[in-house]
């Protein structure tokens, strides 16, 4: 998927079901050996919704976390606490699913070799959807009721992402 | 901004059409006003952008439909929102309403805008700048057609929050009404006599506090007409 | 052909001139000055205009040389404005024409501003800008009327300026709007000021008591008070610019004209110009002998209406001190 063309990037989304290691997946990915982010789907209702924090993330001149990928979990998150986003967005030792977001120069066409190490069934991005928990998410982003009846789950998510730094919540 | 193509040049921004992350967007870029002194001017742009984003999201909050925002880029002075698809600005609506002398219907109308007013106001949410330009109509059930929509199955989308405050004071709120009612009437002939309309779905929605706000919003009038030209 | 003669006296100018077929034959004006520090007061105005009022009218008739025979109609101004100088001058209007046997037209000041300004412009359907020491609206005309599209929601832009010269004790001579703008040339250090714009409506009443309480520390910290009349004007006059703009996008009309008093601040023109330009919009503004209160603009306003039957009726030509632009109907506009 293409980010703003002023980025010049792509972003790529995969789905991994029926994880078996995602113990070792979490420590070698905070020793920064893995260059990417990885993402709790129960906490993502649609990829529309990566895209939008990950733009963020690439747009913005400053970065709050240290890299990239980190600051992907930061802004889909809606506390400025860094700590606690990496946690909540990011991935448990015991999850048998995870979502790998990659970023690439649209020059750029690499298969990010890592990815042979997750011990994994990559399945379509469609079954996102069986992975959401959209209660959870109605939670976290402090969707209520009288919100969701008129406003789509998706654009209260995303339009929270994109002003996150104009609010304060 | 690639592909993206001009449609209004307004006061303050320019609003682009096109797509930004696979999704029908608008860019709306305040420009530099080469009239202001570049320091007022450039924190004139900010405090804008920012009030204009706080209130697109406090309004979601509280109910009440507003375009989704997908980007902000400050270094462009650019928010990337949400393309209202099968939309209309009241403005064009009333005048349709107008047009066919459809009275009962512009009564109805005016009466929820009066009924969405009244939740931004619940809410502490002023506007700054209500004009039957900035608020559009969607149709809640059939998102395609517009076509013989009645009012009550319109959904109301206010839009162009630059000028929006979080203020809780009868004073704000009343003179918010007070802008909305002139650019009202001084933009449709048959504003006048319906807006009593608006007021009344105001109140019905805005409970408790709307009195107070009405009571202001008369001073706020009085002192518009009876304002003794000279000051001393 | 119509030959109409103009009172106007509803602030501290006194005016009276004459205009043949829109062409000014006079415009004569004396200007009641008051010392640093202090504002006009009606009772003086009054007695101002009381003690020049047949000075200037001589001098009117002598410098257009027509006769009182000649004249259709007299025109004075019925409002908005202070009542006692308004009374005094209305009086002699109403005495003159009942001298020399003359229908007599109560007249609306700001149509006069903007029917004048369209004549000495030649700009055909105007969003306006009004300003003087007593009035600011952007105005436009709809529907047979010129309607209000935004105001200053407290005290006028004029008002605002006259009384922060007083904060500062700058004269009055010739009026303090002019010497803030001379000072303003010299000041370069911006002032952050409160910036209050509520869609097309305005609020100064903020920005004075701003001024009124920091000004005195604000020299202390080293500011000038060219300085403090540079902030201000670049503050006010940007307020101005973006709601007289804002209009101009919402009648999608293409001219624009500056009216009032406060009108010929060249810095007022010039910021004005330069958002006109950016909208490929025009420009219209007049000089001091036409943007300051004046009678011959009460003389034009007043001929127009007549021209279009318009009668004011002997026991109707009173005046009043409140007297909205919207209420007028623009019989003598076709378009």
């Amino acid at each position: 998927m293409d980010l703003d063309p002023e980025t010049n990037t792509k972003l790529s989304i995969k789905l991994f079901t029926q994880v078996k290691n995602a113990k070792e997946i979490k420590e070698q990915l905070i020793q920064g050996e893995f260059k990417c982010s990885m993402i709790k789907p129960s906490l993502i209702l649609d990829p529309f919704q990566i895209a939008v924090a990950a733009n963020k993330a690439l747009l913005n001149e400053k970065l709050t976390t240290k890299t990239v990928y980190t600051e992907i979990l930061f802004n889909l998150s809606p506390t400025k606490n860094i700590s606690k986003s990496l946690q909540t967005f990011g991935i448990d030792e015991k999850d048998d699913a995870l979502l790998v977001v990659t970023l690439c120069k649209d020059t750029e066409n690499e298969e990010a070799d890592f990815l042979k190490q997750i011990d994994a069934v990559e399945a379509p991005i469609e079954k996102l959807s069986d992975y959401t928990d959209i209660n959870l998410i109605k939670k976290i982003y402090k969707i209520n009721d009288k919100e969701s009846s008129v406003t789509p789950i998706l654009d209260s998510i995303v339009s929270r992402i994109a002003t996150k730094d104009f609010l304060s919540l | 901004m690639k592909n993206f193509e001009l449609i209004k040049q307004g006061a303050e921004a320019k609003l682009y059409q096109g797509t930004y992350l696979g999704k029908p967007a608008i860019a709306k870029q305040r420009f530099a006003k080469k009239y202001r002194h570049p320091s007022l001017d450039s924190s004139l742009t900010k405090e804008r952008i920012t009030a204009e984003n706080r209130a697109l999201i406090r309004c979601k909050i509280a109910g009440i439909r507003t375009p989704a925002v997908y980007a902000v880029n400050l270094a462009e002075n650019t928010i990337y929102m949400e393309h209202v698809l099968h939309s209309k600005t009241a403005k064009d609506l009333i005048e349709d309403y107008s047009r066919s002398n459809d009275h009962s219907r512009l009564q109805e109308f005016f009466y929820h805008i009066g009924k969405t007013v009244g939740k931004l106001h619940e809410n502490n949410i002023i506007h700054g700048d209500l004009t039957s330009s900035n608020i559009l109509v969607v149709s809640k059930h059939n998102p395609q057609t517009l076509e013989n929509c009645n009012p009550s199955d319109l959904i109301i989308v206010p839009i162009d929050f630059g000028l929006s405050r979080i203020q809780s004071s009868a004073e704000d709120k009343g003179v918010d009404l007070y802008v909305l009612e002139r650019a009202l009437i001084s933009t449709h002939s048959l504003a006048e006599e319906s807006f009593e309309h608006f007021l009344s779905g105001y109140q019905a929605q805005y409970t408790n506090g709307s009195k107070e706000v009405l009571h202001k919003y008369d001073e706020i009038k009085l002192r518009g007409r009876k304002r003794v030209l000279i000051g001393i | 052909m119509v030959i109409a003669l103009g009172f106007e006296g509803s602030a501290n100018k006194l005016g009276i001139g004459v205009i043949k077929n829109g062409k000014v034959l006079s415009n004569c004006r004396r200007t009641y000055i008051t010392p640093p520090g202090e504002g006009f007061l009606p009772k003086e105005t009054a007695q101002h205009h009381r003690e020049n009022v047949l000075i200037v009218l001589k001098e009117a008739l002598e410098e257009s040389q027509v006769k009182p025979e000649d004249i259709d109609v007299i025109c004075y101004t019925k409002g908005p404005g202070m009542g006692a100088p308004l009374a005094t001058v209305a009086v002699v209007a109403r005495t003159v024409a009942r001298l020399w046997n003359k229908p007599i037209l109560g007249v609306n000041h700001c149509i006069g501003h903007i029917e004048m300004g369209r004549l000495i412009t030649g700009a055909n359907n105007p969003t306006v800008l009004y300003v003087s020491g007593g009035n600011t609206q952007v105005i436009a005309y709809a529907r047979k009327k010129y309607r209000i599209f935004g105001e200053t929601i407290d005290i006028a832009v004029g008002n605002c300026l006259d009384r922060f010269a007083r904060v500062i004790k700058i004269s009055n001579d010739p009026s303090p709007g002019y010497n803030i703008e001379q000072l303003a040339k010299k000041g370069s250090k911006l002032v952050q000021l409160p910036y209050c714009v509520k869609g097309m409506d305005v609020s100064f009443s903020g920005i004075l008591s701003f001024m009124e309480e920091k000004t005195e520390q604000l020299l202390k910290e080293g500011y000038t008070p060219e300085d403090l009349c540079f902030s201000l004007q670049e503050t006010i006059f940007a307020m101005l610019i973006e709601t007289t703009e804002r209009a101009l996008a919402h009648c999608n009309s293409n001219e624009v004209l500056i009216v009032g008093g406060v009108g010929c601040n060249l810095r007022l023109q010039e910021m004005m110009g330069i958002m006109c330009n950016e909208r490929n919009a025009r420009l219209f503004a007049t000089d001091e002998r036409f943007c300051i209160d004046n009678g011959i603009m009460i003389a034009h306003a007043g001929a127009e209406m007549f021209a279009a039957g318009v009668r004011t009726k002997w026991q109707d030509s009173f005046i009043t001190q409140r007297y909205r632009t919207d209420e007028v109907e623009t019989v003598w506009r076709t378009d």
